[in-house]
């Protein structure tokens, strides 16, 4: 009696133990896996290492270039006309000299590439300079406006733009600032794919001086090529430079700089849409002919990239064009149905693309011309330029979706800071000062039959303080987009003196106006992607507002 | 005539033993003349039991002093009384004569006159028909031997008389000869005494002897010779009195020549015994060791006096006592009975394991075979690398010079401790020293069949069914985490899980031998040196096993000593840099990881991925996260369900500790994965969670074996199933090493440009500045020195260190200004330090796709600063990134900044005291059969069936004989 009962116990006891270390087992299991627990994650020691501000070298390509025939087959390279250049630096002072241009026969020193020099500062502060070119033709075979921001040099560009198909004239220039040759090889991506043509790697350019190739040479027949210029040693300036005659009769000349490199998000600010009540008529969905605004956007890669294009114009909301892009292929793909105005572009993709938007500036077409006849509202949100009351006049300007007039009248989408006054014809406009004009310069010549065609190209964020010249250019518009999601304030200022702010709101556009010949001082805490346009009846450019290189601003060092 | 008899009895306290003392006194059939009681020091206890005594004298002493002093007071007090016949008996308060005791040893004084002093059977107080002492004698090398010792007493010994000595406890001397000889030298306090008291009277023409019929108890309270207590301090005493009494007499009984010799020697003997006394598995005797050679060292004035003392009362030499000394031969024969007797005392609490007829064998040979398997890709490889894996030093000298304390690599100028796991990859590369790399490939192939071994021998120790021992082989040499760890390239959590069944196989015996104690010792050394973050859980363990554990404590005490050891460097100069949390990152480089989610710990997987089931079931198109997480849950369950088995089973207790284990083990890696510490780059990596997973999966596994044993003889079944969940548990992460998808994989041992490499080999301290873009835009900087980063160069002092000292400051600066504008100008600079190339190393990741914009910006830009950099000579695209140098750099500045002499006192210092700790250590762990047997002898306590017992832990399944 007395073991069964000592076992039953012994059993019992024996169950409850085992249920409650069970029970205590899977509450501990469960408390591990559901309970937060504190998390410790140290900061890695980090050093923000300024540079010591060194040597500043800009390069502007100098004058458009015609191609000469010689006799036989020979062609050579000739300067036409010479580039009204506008510069400014802050705290420093900058020494412009001339490459040597072995392959262009040119007259002027300033027909030649021009370097921008500024010497290492002795003190912390680091200076700023900046420089744009801009150049009005008009011969036989070129006739357009053509401006380029005058560039640093890097070891690895991207240039979207140009064609080698018939009639058109696609020439690269790399202008080799630095004091060591350059080894250059150059990589064309067209609609079929990689072109490797011979001669396109080992191209040598020596210190100080500027090279010219046909792009036809290395690529022939590309209809939409983007172009890769990669270099060791020495670093290059690389810039294309377009030409198109249309049935003998040139139809527009551009230089373009190089873009952002492959991305999955691209910004193109301050594309100019003028003319578009024409395409929507002959509209078929497809870009049939370089007389059609384009976005070019390229593949790199290995991988098809779904291809997300959206325009926000500074109204209205964003209109989305979305293509797939097979890698290894080049396409260009229409505005579809968005209406005259001023737009940023942003490309995203699943894979990195590079991309860049043609537009077209019609001889027939004034892309200002119904924007007088908007209404003009008054005693709104006008920023005013109050600073320099003497030479100052504000003009308000709506200019945007003016064709629908859809723009309510409290909704002032632009900004004036034109100094002279925004209807002030381009020929009028003064010049630079130090930058006496030579006597040839063809910036007198009126708007002829042909019409143009700008390159918008992608641009990267410019953050803290950028140096904004205005070249001689008709009608100068400044487009800023903001792709954060809080609202941005801009500050400007003109030689010291500050201007009123432009707010730009969380994921919007603002466009300003500016004064031709101008130089402003534009500041910002956050990234905004900004470019300048000019555009009139039959003329064009786009001028983007690049970053200062990399490799002057702080880096973060990790040091274990 | 009869003699005078003064019975001088010597007190320390009252109480029963002095009561019975008393009452035995009076009941003497010839009752002592004078009966002196000293009270050495009772403080009046002993006064409160004098009522009972008959006629007596006291004396009180002033405090306590030794028995021979005592005794000497007590004579002199007598001196006035006394006469040539005058005899003293010298008693202790538990030493209770038989009432025949004094009329026995006084016959026997009066039989023969030249018997000086006659000494009784000493018998044990609670057992009074056992002998505790019958006559004393010294070996040749003047050691003390009793004669007779824990004997029942059937009259076997009553032949013997003639003696060397006797014991002190009723003692029976001449008045005159006690004069004689002036008295117990006062050298020889408590051991010994009456030895010498002997030796001395031989010397001086007397003759000793026992009297087999007189009868003393004895209780060994410690007023005559040393306490006879089993507790360890007892014993520890004793054996420090014990050696310094023969170090003692050793020098006494030399001539004053040989004295002096025996005098410089006293400290080369301490050491060399010391190492014998280790390996004897006696190492709580070897402070005692010190202090007797110390304490006989500063007593040359007692011990030239004793000299004198005895060479004045002496009559013949040395040779009249050889008779009686014990010759070697008798020693031997004595020392091989005590041994065979130490060896019939432990065989209880030994267990053969059966390693070849219960499964063991085959474990390690199925494991050594799926691990063979499984490491097809790796074959012919003399080095591998991915993950965390580094190759090694080039020479076993280079390993052993990274030990301890030095120059850091990575940094600019650091000095640092180095990490335990220093020591580790030092052994191990030695272990392949022809070529030190190639004991990862070893440690790849060997990893699963060693970790299967060691778990089926802890279960091996736990219960004698083969198929339980199977699994839980099985199952610990196919657990996620070792699979994963193997995977993914992590050479010290593999390391831990292999060394972790080991170190409990070594716990479970440390009760019974200090050899496994040591063992225990160094391999929880070796696992907290290669996961450190296990330290907590396996410390919390100890703990609970010191806690738990009644007699053994001591060799339980000792087990954290080497690690703490190792340890202290680095935690002392992680917490004077106040980032304390950095004593527990992995050692070796950091290397981040997909973390896991909580509940995929909980289901043994230290990575996302579920061990490559969420591949497994993604790639059929019926396949989704569910049904992943699905069967892995079901056969994780298995192994739960057996393991909650086991607390319903005979050995509830065992299958509690082991979940607690578990449980410890998983909470361990839980809070491993918190705690990001370690940097790579901007990254702070977290801790691997593996080792606590390792030390979860054991404990789980002999959880479930517990619970198979509920089924008794039928445990064969659910050890079925177990293996058969455990096999299918890891056919995918198998599978995937052998298709060779794992991070691992051979490699040229190179993790710098062959370039660089063979620079290095000519000038070894050539640096490469290694910059690597980073996720946000920032790049990583470190200094590579040599050939490249290796396994025992890597410091966890570095990969955590989070304040920013000079030398990081130069270092960012430097690899800033490289990549920026005017990088030329930090030319004489980089010259300066030695910086012979820069690498561009790509982002952390090294998979393309993944590379953020900021990083492949902030690479353009580096790479666009370098090339632009007319001081460097670009070499172009390499193995592990983009190359360029400086030609012509040369290293002569180098040894300025790093200069080898820096790194003296404290590398002495630190690795004087590591070796010292760990060669003891070592001596302890070295087997030398079974220790020698201290104090009574009483059989341990059976193993028995309570469960209460957490000793039983080491109890066998009771069913099976």
């Amino acid at each position: 009696m007395m073991t069964k009962r000592r076992n039953f116990l012994r059993y019992g006891l024996r169950s409850a133990a085992g249920l409650v270390g069970a029970a205590i087992a899977a509450a501990v299991v469960g408390f591990l896996c559901i309970v937060p627990l504190p998390n410790v994650t140290a900061t890695a020691r980090s050093q923000l290492v300024t540079p010591t501000p060194t040597d500043q070298r800009l390069i502007c390509p100098g004058s458009v270039v015609d191609v000469l025939t010689l006799a036989g087959d020979a062609t050579a390279f000739g300067a036409v006309g010479t580039p009204d250049y506008a510069t400014s630096a802050r705290d420093t002072a900058i020494t412009q000299t001339a490459l040597s241009a072995p392959d262009a026969s040119s007259g002027d020193v300033l027909t030649k590439p021009q370097q921008l020099f500024a010497p290492a500062p002795t003190t912390d502060v680091s200076p700023l300079i900046a420089g744009v070119q801009s150049q009005q033709v008009s011969t036989e075979s070129l006739a357009g406006l053509a401006s380029v921001p005058c560039g640093e040099s890097s070891t690895d560009a991207w240039l979207v733009g140009g064609s080698t198909a018939t009639g058109r004239t696609t020439l690269l220039l790399l202008a080799n600032p630095t004091e060591v040759p350059a080894n250059v090889s150059v990589t064309v991506l067209g609609e079929k794919g990689w072109i490797a043509g011979p001669g396109s790697s080992g191209i040598i350019v020596e210190p100080a001086s500027q090279r010219i190739i046909s792009l036809a040479s290395l690529a022939p027949n590309v209809n939409n090529p983007v172009v890769r210029v990669t270099s060791t040693g020495g670093q290059v300036v690389p810039t294309l430079q377009q030409s198109v005659v249309r049935t003998l009769l040139p139809d527009g000349v551009e230089m373009i700089a190089p873009g952002a490199s492959p991305n999955v998000r691209l910004v193109i600010p301050g594309v100019r849409l003028s003319g578009m009540a024409n395409q929507h008529a002959s509209e078929g969905g497809m870009v049939t002919s370089d007389s059609e605004p384009a976005i070019r956007v390229g593949v790199p890669g290995t991988q098809d990239a779904e291809v997300t294009v959206s325009a926000v114009g500074v109204s209205g909301k964003p209109v989305e064009v979305k293509s797939t892009v097979a890698a290894g292929r080049v396409v260009e793909l229409p505005f579809g149905g968005l209406d005259d105005g001023l737009y940023t572009l942003v490309v995203t993709a699943t894979h990195p693309v590079v991309a860049a938007a043609r537009t077209i500036n019609y001889a027939d077409v004034d892309p200002f011309a119904t924007s007088t006849a908007a209404p003009t509202p008054a005693g709104t949100t006008i920023p005013q330029v109050t600073a320099k009351p003497s030479s100052t006049t504000a003009t308000p300007r709506a200019m945007n979706r003016s064709e629908q007039g859809v723009t309510s009248p409290s909704r002032v989408e632009t900004a004036a800071l034109d100094e002279g006054g925004g209807d002030a014809p381009p020929d009028g406009a003064p010049a630079a000062p130090g930058q006496p004009l030579s006597p040839g310069s063809p910036t007198g010549v009126a708007p002829q039959a042909g019409g143009d065609f700008t390159w918008n190209v992608a641009t990267l964020p410019i953050v803290g303080d950028t140096l904004l010249n205005v070249a001689s250019g008709p009608h100068p518009t400044l487009t800023v987009y903001n792709s954060g999601s809080a609202d941005v304030t801009i500050h400007f200022s003109q030689s010291d003196t500050p201007l009123p702010d432009v707010t730009i709101p969380a994921d919007g556009v603002r466009a300003v106006t500016l004064a031709s010949g101008a130089r402003y001082v534009l500041s910002s805490d956050v990234g905004v992607y900004a470019a300048v346009n000019y555009a009139a009846t039959g003329l064009g450019s786009s001028v983007p507002l690049t970053p200062a290189s990399p490799l002057g601003s702080g880096i973060v060092v990790f040091p274990r | 005539m009869s003699p005078t008899v003064t019975a001088i009895l010597v007190a320390r306290a009252g109480g029963e033993h002095l009561a019975q003392t008393l009452v035995a006194l009076a009941s003497q059939t010839r009752r002592p003349e004078t009966l002196v009681i000293v009270d050495n020091g009772s403080r009046g206890s002993v006064a409160s039991v004098l009522r009972e005594a008959p006629e007596h004298k006291l004396i009180t002493m002033p405090g306590t002093v030794p028995f021979g002093e005592a005794i000497e007071a007590a004579a002199r007090s007598v001196a006035l009384e006394r006469d040539d016949d005058a005899v003293l008996w010298f008693l202790g308060q538990d030493s209770a004569p038989r009432p025949l005791a004094l009329e026995k040893l006084l016959g026997a004084l009066e039989v023969s006159p030249s018997v000086a002093i006659v000494g009784p059977k000493q018998m044990e107080w609670d057992r009074p028909d056992y002998i505790a002492e019958y006559g004393l004698t010294m070996t040749r090398r003047g050691r003390t031997i009793t004669l007779v010792t824990e004997e029942l007493d059937q009259g076997q010994h009553d032949t013997v008389s003639d003696v060397l000595a006797v014991g002190a406890n009723g003692l029976l001397i001449r008045e005159p000869v006690y004069r004689l000889l002036g008295g117990f030298d006062p050298g020889l306090p408590v051991v010994d005494d009456a030895l010498d008291l002997c030796v001395r009277a031989r010397l001086a023409g007397h003759r000793v002897s026992v009297v087999p019929d007189a009868r003393v108890l004895t209780a060994g309270d410690g007023v005559i010779g040393p306490n006879m207590s089993s507790r360890f301090r007892a014993r520890v005493r004793r054996a420090r009195l014990t050696r310094t009494a023969q170090l003692y007499r050793g020098m006494a009984y030399a001539s004053a020549f040989t004295g002096f010799w025996l005098w410089w020697a006293l400290g080369i003997r301490a050491v060399s015994r010391s190492v014998w006394l280790l390996l004897a598995k006696r190492p709580h005797e070897v402070g005692g060791e010190f202090r007797a050679a110390l304490s006989v060292a500063f007593s040359a004035a007692s011990i030239s006096r004793s000299r004198s003392q005895r060479t004045r009362a002496s009559t013949t030499g040395w040779w009249a006592l050889s008779a009686l000394r014990m010759s070697s031969n008798a020693v031997r024969r004595r020392n091989a009975l005590e041994r065979e007797q130490a060896r019939l005392f432990h065989e209880g609490a030994r267990r053969s394991l059966h390693f070849f007829t219960s499964g063991g064998a085959w474990t390690t040979i199925v494991l050594a075979i799926v691990s063979f398997v499984a490491n097809i890709p790796l074959l012919g490889a003399h080095t591998i690398a991915g993950g965390a894996l580094l190759p090694l030093s080039a020479t076993s000298g280079n390993l052993w010079g990274q030990v301890g304390f030095g120059w850091r690599s990575l940094a600019l100028a650091q000095l640092d401790p180095a990490d335990p796991f220093a020591w580790v990859v030092a052994l191990m590369g030695t272990v392949t020293s022809w070529e030190p790399s190639f004991c990862m490939v070893l440690l790849w192939f060997v990893a699963l069949p060693l970790a299967g071994a060691g778990a089926w021998v802890v279960m091996a120790r736990l219960t004698d069914r083969a198929g339980v021992r199977v699994f839980a082989g099985l199952a610990y040499g196919l657990a996620p985490t070792l699979l994963i760890g193997l995977h993914d390239g992590r050479p010290a959590a593999v390391l831990a899980h292999v060394l972790l069944p080991w170190l409990f196989a070594a716990g479970l015996r440390a009760p019974r031998s200090w050899s496994a104690s040591a063992i225990a010792a160094l391999l929880f050394a070796a696992v907290v040196a290669c996961a450190p973050s296990l330290g907590v859980a396996l410390l919390i363990v100890w703990f609970g096993t010191v806690v738990l554990t009644g007699r053994y404590i001591g060799r339980f005490l000792a087990i954290p000593i080497p690690a703490v050891v190792l340890f202290a460097p680095v935690v002392v100069v992680q917490l004077f840099s106040g980032n304390p949390l950095g004593m527990l990152a992995d050692p070796g480089p950091v290397v981040p990881f997909s973390d896991a989610t909580r509940w995929e710990m909980a289901l043994g997987y230290p990575t996302s991925g579920l061990g490559g089931w969420l591949d497994l079931t993604g790639s059929i198109d019926w396949g989704i996260n569910i049904a992943a997480g699905l069967v892995v849950l079901i056969l994780v369950a298995v192994i739960v369900a057996l393991a909650v088995a086991g607390l319903f089973s005979a050995h509830p207790v065992r299958a509690q500790l082991a979940l607690f284990v578990a449980l410890l083990g998983l909470a361990s890696a839980v809070a491993t994965v918190g705690l990001r510490v370690a940097f790579e780059g901007q990254t702070a990596v977290a801790l691997w969670p593996g080792a606590g997973l390792s030390l979860a999966s054991l404990g789980l596994i002999v959880a479930a074996s517990t619970g198979m044993t509920v089924l008794r003889r039928f445990s064969f079944y659910p050890a079925i199933a177990g293996t058969g969940a455990v096999v299918l548990l890891a056919l995918p992460l198998v599978s995937s090493l052998l298709l060779g998808n794992g991070q691992v994989a051979a490699s040229t041992g190179r993790t710098l440009p062959a370039y660089v490499v063979a620079t290095a080999a000519g000038s070894p301290q050539v640096g490469t500045l290694v910059i690597t873009p980073q996720p946000d835009g920032g790049i990583a900087a470190v200094l590579v020195r040599g050939q490249g980063q290796t396994l025992d160069q890597s410091s966890t002092l570095i990969n955590t260190s989070v304040g920013t000292g000079e030398g990081q400051q130069q270092l960012a600066h430097l690899a800033g200004d490289l990549s920026s504008t005017g990088s030329a100008q930090t030319e004489p600079q980089v010259r300066a330090l030695g910086i012979g190339y820069i690498l561009v190393a790509p982002s952390a990741t090294g998979d393309a796709s993944a590379e953020t914009a900021e990083a492949a910006t902030v690479g353009v830009r580096v790479r666009s600063s370098l090339d632009a950099n007319p001081t460097l000579t670009p070499i172009g695209e390499t193995d592990v990134g983009l190359l360029w140098s400086y030609p012509g750099v040369t290293t002569a500045d180098v040894d300025s900044i790093t200069p080898p002499s820096a790194t003296q006192p404290w590398r002495s210092i630190i690795l004087g005291a590591q070796c010292l700790v760990l060669i003891l250590t070592l001596l302890v762990a070295i087997p030398t059969g079974p220790p020698r047997v201290e104090g009574r002898q009483r059989p341990e306590p059976l193993v028995n069936d309570d469960d209460e017992e957490p000793g039983n832990l080491l109890a066998g399944d009771d069913d099976e004989a």
